[in-house]
Order: structure tokens, then sequence, then C-alpha cells
């Protein structure tokens, strides 16, 4: 199988569009009019809170749910109503989906049987597919002798086999341990570059997303929120639930007036429109530093601080009570009790009315 | 599973356990094999003998009809248990799962309905059976298919919910599997000890069933023991000893049989 280990092959790479699709269960609408194009070979991941819907758009894409209403279209051509037997996708899912009763190497030869591949083609391929995740020793085992991180390599290769249209990941790190889980992100992100197979991947976790991906669509109550590049999302939210949910924030209260808001006696632009009032802000931990003497500020006293390898994160409490956090180098050691001065960087910052 | 070790009886507790349970059921094998060789006085073969007389066969004849007739039921009742009820069940799982607790009620009602009162409700239906499908001894299976649901439900429902159907089909079906073939090639083999003793089971129900073959007048094994049994107690007896025996014969080779596929694994463990 030459397709999976030759460099990006844009003619065979697909683009996925949905458009305006709605999905009910039962009377309960999870998908409200979801519109998300996906380039040839990009990597695209779903990001949202459990219950957003962004599990039931991919498995939309797959076929394994039927469409309310809307369109589903790879490469153009309508493929609503085709099957998911038939749709030539690849998928991993969340929970451990290997055949128990199959061998590693007859898992992975199973799409290509289905395909009616003749059989000593079909366990070449199978075994270069096994080799690519790096498991091509293990061939003859079984699912239950395998780790979890070495399952979902297997469950990978599996829907590599067939060089699919798609690549559909269905929070296939959630069950794995933290270090094998970042080991098996870049991987993924490894493999996916280069296959060049375009690839949607559905995650709750903004860290991972943020690392893995060309672009995150970040979902709330069924509608995309934002979409956008990682550095887009993180660095301009575009509303107060994508600024919540990508990266880490403090709410800080501030009034805004004429579209500037006031922080800590610092003046700063606002991210979208804001009426005149009082609201929250979220302050990313980067743009608060510790005053300099005659810079505006505010006081406060150190709640928490903890070591974080490379840096420290301190949690630090101001007078109006709310809890701000910084992140400042390991050689500031800063103890609890300490009193400190904020204050914070000239950057626009996403505000959401004091409910 | 390590810690699960701590719960297991001492070898002591299960060595009692199993002479008890053993004696349960050896001492009435045991006696009924002494009756057969009872004599007027004493002890003798003449009755084993009997069996293999030539002259005698005709009196026999109903037994090998019963027998025969008795296999065919359980080929025909086992196929029932493994094409229809089995893929009803994966499908309920599956697709219907708001079923799952009303299918469980009705595959398990047959269990608290005697069989005289199930014959009440089945002569009627096997008048009109008769008239499309004739009198064979073979249709009884129908009411088989219904007498096993509840023995052959329970083991194949703990297979169910065992694995991970939804997802094991899903991955099927996303590489490329239509139904039947993610049924045959991935469900059925990780059902298959389920669907193993949903056989055994109903087999041996088969085997036993007196109740509805007298009833509706068809002849199998047990009837027609009990007709030699009026001749010949004895005959009658080793019949059912050599029954009970062919009965525990075909639980070994369908287990024996089950288990090919899994020595595979079991090696490579």
């Amino acid at each position: 199988m030459t397709a999976i280990v030759s460099p990006v092959d844009t003619e065979r790479a697909t683009t996925v569009t949905l458009e305006a699709v709605v999905k009910d269960f039962g009377s309960n609408r999870v998908l409200h009019g979801l519109d998300l194009e996906v380039g040839a070979g990009e990597f695209v991941s779903l990001l949202g809170p459990s219950g957003c819907g962004k599990t039931t758009a991919l498995r939309l894409i797959a076929g394994l749910e039927q469409l309310t209403s809307g369109v589903i279209r790879m490469n153009g051509e309508d493929v609503s109503n085709i099957p998911v037997n038939r749709r030539d996708i690849g998928m991993v899912f969340q929970s451990y989906s290997l055949f128990p009763h199959l061998d590693v190497l007859q898992n992975t030869v199973f799409g290509l049987q289905m395909r009616k591949v003749a059989k000593d083609e079909a366990n070449r391929r199978a075994m270069e597919s096994l080799e690519l995740v790096g498991l091509g020793e293990f061939s003859e085992r079984f699912p239950h002798e395998l780790s979890g991180g070495q399952q979902q390599r297997v469950a990978l290769a599996r829907a590599l086999v067939t060089s699919p249209k798609v690549l559909l990941l269905d929070e296939p790190l959630s069950a794995l341990d933290a270090k094998v889980r970042v080991q098996l992100r870049d991987e993924i992100r490894r493999l996916q570059q280069q296959v060049g197979i375009t690839t949607v991947f559905v995650t709750h976790d903004q860290e991972e997303a943020l690392a893995i991906s060309d672009r995150i669509a970040v979902m709330d109550a069924g509608k995309i929120e934002q979409i956008g590049t990682p550095e887009e999302l993180y660095g301009s939210p575009s509303s107060p639930i994508v600024a919540a949910f990508v990266g880490m924030s403090s709410l800080v209260p501030t009034s805004v007036s004429a579209g500037r808001a006031v922080i800590w006696g610092v003046e700063v632009g606002v991210v979208g429109e804001a009426p005149d009032g009082d609201y929250h802000a979220f302050v990313r931990p980067e743009s608060i530093r510790l005053a300099e003497d005659g810079e505006p500020g505010v006081p406060g006293v150190v709640e928490t601080s903890t070591f974080l390898g490379s840096f420290r994160r301190s949690a630090v409490r101001i007078p109006d009570g709310s809890l701000v956090v910084i992140q400042h180098p390991t050689t500031l050691s800063l103890e609890r009790g300490d009193k400190v001065r904020l204050t914070i960087d000239n950057r626009p910052v996403v505000v959401r009315p004091i409910p | 599973m390590r810690h699960s070790a701590s719960f297991l009886p001492s070898r002591k507790t299960r060595i009692i356990i199993g002479t008890l349970v053993g004696l349960f059921f050896a001492i009435p094998f045991v006696a009924t094999t002494e009756y057969t060789f009872r004599d007027v006085d004493g002890h003798s073969t003449i009755h084993w003998a009997n069996v293999f007389d030539p002259a005698k066969q005709a009196a026999y004849r109903p037994i090998w009809t019963g027998l025969g007739n008795s296999l065919l039921l359980m080929v025909v009742t086992v196929a029932i248990v493994l094409f229809v009820l089995a893929p009803t069940m994966i499908l309920v799982n599956l697709r219907f799962s708001k079923l799952r607790r009303i299918f469980e009620f009705f595959a398990l009602l047959p269990i608290s309905i005697p069989a005289v009162v199930l014959v009440v409700g089945l002569a009627p239906i096997y008048l009109v059976v008769g008239r499309s499908m004739g009198t064979g001894a073979w249709t009884l299976a129908f009411a088989y298919g219904i007498l096993v649901m509840p023995y052959a439900f329970r083991p194949i429902q703990a297979a169910i919910d065992s694995i991970n159907m939804s997802t094991l089909s899903e991955a099927a079906r996303s590489l490329g599997a239509s139904w039947p073939k993610t049924v045959l090639r991935v469900l059925a083999p990780n059902l298959r000890q389920g669907l193993l003793y949903a056989s055994l089971i109903s087999v041996a129900v088969v085997l036993g069933e007196f109740t509805i073959a007298s009833l509706l007048n068809r002849q199998n094994l047990q009837t027609a023991l009990l007709v030699v049994s009026r001749q010949d107690p004895y005959v009658s007896v080793i019949f059912s000893l050599l029954a009970l025996l062919l009965c525990f014969l075909l639980l070994v080779v369908i287990g024996r049989a089950g288990n090919v596929g899994s020595h595979k694994k079991g090696r490579r463990k």
C-alpha cells in the first residue's frame, strides 16, 4: 500500500462539508443548523463540553446517525444517504473497539477483507499499516494482551489501512493515562500529516485540541461558537464561551464605556460589541504580571503557588474578592500570604455581562 | 480479577461440595442402572440382552421412531434459537433498547406457564399447523422454540451484556461490513459462549420433553419410552439410561465443537 506512506496525495484528499445540519433525538434538538467546512487534508477538532453535540456531529459524518435535515458532502458529493459501511471512512472510537476474537493482524486486515482485497496483498498492507504505528511485532497478539495505548494504535492502523476518504476520531485518547495520551496525540498528528488524510477529531480537552489541530471548532449547545486556528481561538476568542473554554482565564470585574474597559487603572480594548456597563473580563495568566513601581496596578495577597516544572502558577486574591491566576518564572518564589501588586498588559479582552 | 481469588472457597470446601453434588446426581443414576440388572432371583443381564434380541425389535420400534423424531426436533429447535431468537435479541439490544424489558418479559414468560396449560393454547394452533404444514413430528419444534426460550434467553443475554456490542458493530460497519457480515464475522464469534450454552440447554430440554408431545399426539423419545414401559419396564429404563448417555454425549460433542475456536486463543495466551 503506497498511498499510506506517500506524501500528501492532494488528488485523493477529501473535503467534508456540513450544510445546515440539524439532528433531533426525539423531541430533543442536539444540533441547531451546523455549518462546517473541512479542507482536503486538514485536521479539524470539534471541541466543547460534554453534551454540546460534537460527538453527534462526528457520528453524522460517519453515517452512524441519520440527519434530521441538512446535507453532508464529501468532495462536493451529497453522502447524507450513504450508509456507514459504504461511506469509505476510517473511525477510531473512545472505548476500545478491537474485535476481541481476532488477533492484531486479523483486526487490521478486516476492512480490506470487507473490500475483497486479495489475501496476500491485504496481509501485506495490514502489516505496513501496523509498522506505521510501530506495532509490526505485535501482529499475533490478541487485543487483551495489549495496553490501552497499543489498542488505540492498532485501531488507528485498522482505520487507515483501507485508505479511507476521511479519518474520524471520537475522543480516542480519553481512556488513556496522561503520558500515553500525549505520546499518541503527537503520533496521530505525525501520521495524519504523513498520510495527508482529512481528519475530524472530537475532544473535550482544549489542550489536546490546541496541540494537534489545523483548526478548531468550539461548539456549545449544538452550535459552532467559533472556528479558527489554535492561535486565533486562544488570542482572540470571539465570545465569552470560547474564552472560558479555550485556555485558562481569570474573571476580573470591570466597567466598559465607549468600547474601552478599565482594569486596575489600565485602559484596554474590548473584543466585539459591548454596551456601556459592568462586566467580567477574561484575562489570560500571561497578560498579568507583577507591577513595577509607579505603574498602575492592584494590590493582592498570594493564596497558592504551584511549581509546574518550567514555571510557577500562583493565585492572588485582590481587594474586590476575585482570584487572579498569574504565571511567572520559578526564580520568583511566591509564598502564601505574600503581598504583591499586579498589572495587566494592554491587550484586548473578552467581556461578558455580570450575571 | 486477581483479588477475586480470595473469594474462592478453599480446596477442602470445594471437594466437599463436589462430592455432595456428585452423590446427588449419581445415586439415582446408579440405582437405575442396578434396576436394569434385577432378575427374579438376584441379578442378570437378561434385560440388556432383550434390547439386542432381534425377535423383540418390533416391540421397541416406537423408541427408534421417537428417538429419530426427537433428534430432528432438536436440530430444528436449536436452529430456531440460533437463527430467530439470537438475531432478534441482537436487534433488540442494538436498535430497540427501549423494548429490552418487554422482550425479556415475553421471553421468560413460558417458564411460568405449565406445559399442560400451554397445550390448551397450542392445540387449536396445531389444528391450523396440521392443515398447512402436515402433522409431522417436526412441527412440534415451533412449540419447543417457545418452550426453550426462557432457558436460551439467559445465556445469550449474559453474553450480549459482557461485550460492548454497539461499539463492536459500529467499528465493523465503519470498516465496510454490511449488517449480515457484522453479525456473522464480529458479533456471533464474540457471543459464541452464550450461543453454545443456549444450544446445549435447548438440546437437553427437547430430549426430555414429554407433556406437549403426548398431549398433541406426536411421538418423541419420551412418549415412546412410556409406550414401551407399559410392555417391558426394564427395557424402558434401559432406553432411558441410553437416552441419558446419548444426551450426555451430544452435550460433550457440541461443547467440544463450540470450543474449537477458542483453543487457538488459549494456546497463545
